[in-house]
């Protein structure tokens, strides 16, 4: 095998394991705006704040369990979740015009939790520890357990999503109102309700990616910004509302990411992902998998 | 059963519904007929709480259903039937029924229901596994109803079931309506012509301009020209 075929195979292994670290976050903004039409702005900064309760938590308990400190933190966002869309979204949505104004709001909510992240906890940046740790080797290339990990982690939440949005009511009902508004609100679903419930779902999503994130990267006041633009590309090139388009598009771009950062220098990295994008939407307007 | 008494329903400005009354007994089959952009369906979302109206009084078995949320409405039994079908495209026959039946009055009744919406319509049993999208117009069109079915409805609000299909077909969806309703279930309808259901409508409402123009039986439709000529088609 020539050295630089064993690099770029070297590199898409990276480049998948790098994609899988954002599926997820880009699952959790595209299953909200499929299903309720919000774009929430302040999705990079919830993403952020569920990393940071997750590192106290580490930090402040001494010898704390990881996964206990997850299964403490994601109810938390889950109920964070819920009530911002209670207090800042839904009286909004009652009005004309509501989207461009839930736009405006939850930029306002972004400037405030990233400002309130540099007042508790200061503007040095925090790392959290990963998951799980180590490499193995298969056929002479280097796997790193973590990503992998955290690929597996991510593979079981999309079938668990799945089966929720295809087999429980609550989940049919989510994607009947992604599918026709106007439909469900006539077969009886209370649909108010089901917002609430898929803001609060998505925040969750965007929390255990905070947690992948800040173990992979780091964590600061004004990071989830970073974040929010992947996410929003991810989202766009999959196809606003595919889950399944997020999840090949997370790949696709990871890999894209190994290979400029290979070839020309990370940061390089964004210019080319909208560069992909651009390409796409000119081929196909509404990303790999959109039907809308 | 259900009672609608003076009301009136605006957009912006525009006054779409002017000061209707319409009173619906249990087991009738009442049509508001009327051209085009008259405030029909204006009438059946305000009727079934998807449009608010500014005043009036809206009382279904004898409670006020202005301004409780569509969904509360639907557990009541008053399903609306949209013209536009609003069907959930990606989602299978199957599928669309199961979430017709949502609210919790009908879901302890699914089977059944299910059971009575495929005898009506066997063409949906044999597609229950095709997806919404890939319906002809009189498949989708059985489909939206047979969906409200599924929600347990006690008078279903149907608007122009025969919009854009062939005659043929708006024969047998008027005459599947005419068997739903000798099953019990009160029908309230909106239709520009009628003249292939005349013999099954009890009731009759002509509505022009926001208004309700003319009130009566088939006989006394009939026998007023202005409806005959420009409604009835004879």
């Amino acid at each position: 095998m020539s050295g630089w075929l064993r690099s770029l195979i070297e590199v898409v292994i990276g480049g998948i394991e790098a994609g899988g670290i954002y599926i997820l976050m880009a699952v959790g903004l595209s299953l909200l705006y499929g299903v309720t039409k919000i774009f929430n702005y302040s999705y990079g900064s919830l993403l952020t704040i569920g990393g940071y309760f997750t590192w106290i938590i580490i930090s402040m308990v001494a010898g704390i369990n990881y996964g206990i400190a997850i299964i403490i933190v994601l109810p938390i966002m889950f109920f964070i979740g819920l009530g911002i869309e209670r207090v800042i979204v839904f009286p909004l949505r009652r009005r004309t015009n509501w989207e461009i104004n839930v736009v405006i709001a939850t930029l306002g909510l972004a400037l405030v939790i990233n400002s309130l992240i540099l007042i508790v906890f200061g503007p040095l940046i925090k790392t959290l520890p990963p998951i799980i740790e180590g490499n193995i080797k298969v056929g002479g290339f280097v796997f790193s357990i973590y990503r992998l990990t955290v690929l597996g982690i991510t593979i079981i939440i999309m079938i668990i999503l799945r089966l929720f949005l295809t087999k429980t009511k609550i989940g049919m009902a989510m994607r009947a109102v992604s599918q026709d508004s106007l439909g469900a609100q006539i077969v009886g679903i209370p649909i108010n309700r089901l917002f609430s419930y898929t803001f609060a779902i998505s925040t969750v999503l965007a929390a255990i990616s905070g947690i992948f994130l800040g173990s992979t990267y780091f964590l600061a006041p004004e990071g989830g910004w970073l974040f929010f633009v992947r996410a929003f590309i991810i989202v766009a090139l999959g196809g606003i509302g595919s889950l399944g388009g997020a999840f090949i598009a997370a790949l696709i771009l990871g890999i894209v990411e190994g290979f400029v950062s290979w070839q020309f220098g990370a940061i390089w990295v964004m210019p080319a992902w909208f560069l992909v994008l651009m390409i796409i939407l000119i081929i196909r307007p509404k990303g790999l998998f959109g039907v809308r | 059963m259900l009672e609608v008494i003076n009301i009136n329903t605006y957009y912006g400005d525009f006054k779409a519904i002017d000061n209707v009354s319409i009173k619906i007994n249990e087991g009738d089959f009442i049509t508001v007929i009327g051209p085009n952009g008259h405030g029909k369906s204006t009438l059946l979302k305000t009727i079934c709480g998807l449009i608010y109206p500014k005043n009036g009084i809206i009382r279904l078995d004898n409670t006020k259903i202005v301004g409780l949320p569509p969904h509360k409405i639907v557990e009541m039994g008053l399903v609306y039937v949209p013209e536009g079908r609003n069907l959930f495209p990606e989602m299978t026959v199957m599928e669309n029924l199961i979430l017709g039946a949502y609210n919790k009055n009908a879901r302890k009744k699914e089977s059944k229901s299910l059971e009575f919406v495929f005898n009506l319509f066997p063409r949906l049993s044999e597609r229950k596994k095709q997806l919404a999208s890939t319906l002809s117009g009189g498949e989708a069109r059985m489909l939206a109803i047979g969906r409200g079915l599924m929600s347990n409805a006690k008078i279903l609000a149907i608007d122009e079931p025969s919009l854009g299909l062939a005659p043929n077909l708006r024969a047998e969806v008027f005459n599947k309506i005419g068997q739903i309703n000798e099953a019990g279930i009160t029908i309230l309808m909106v239709e520009q012509t009628i003249v292939e259901a005349i013999h099954l409508i009890r009731r009759f409402y002509l509505m022009e301009d926001g208004k309700i123009v003319f009130e009566g039986t088939e006989k006394e439709a009939l026998a007023s020209e202005h409806v005959k000529q420009a409604f009835l088609g004879i």
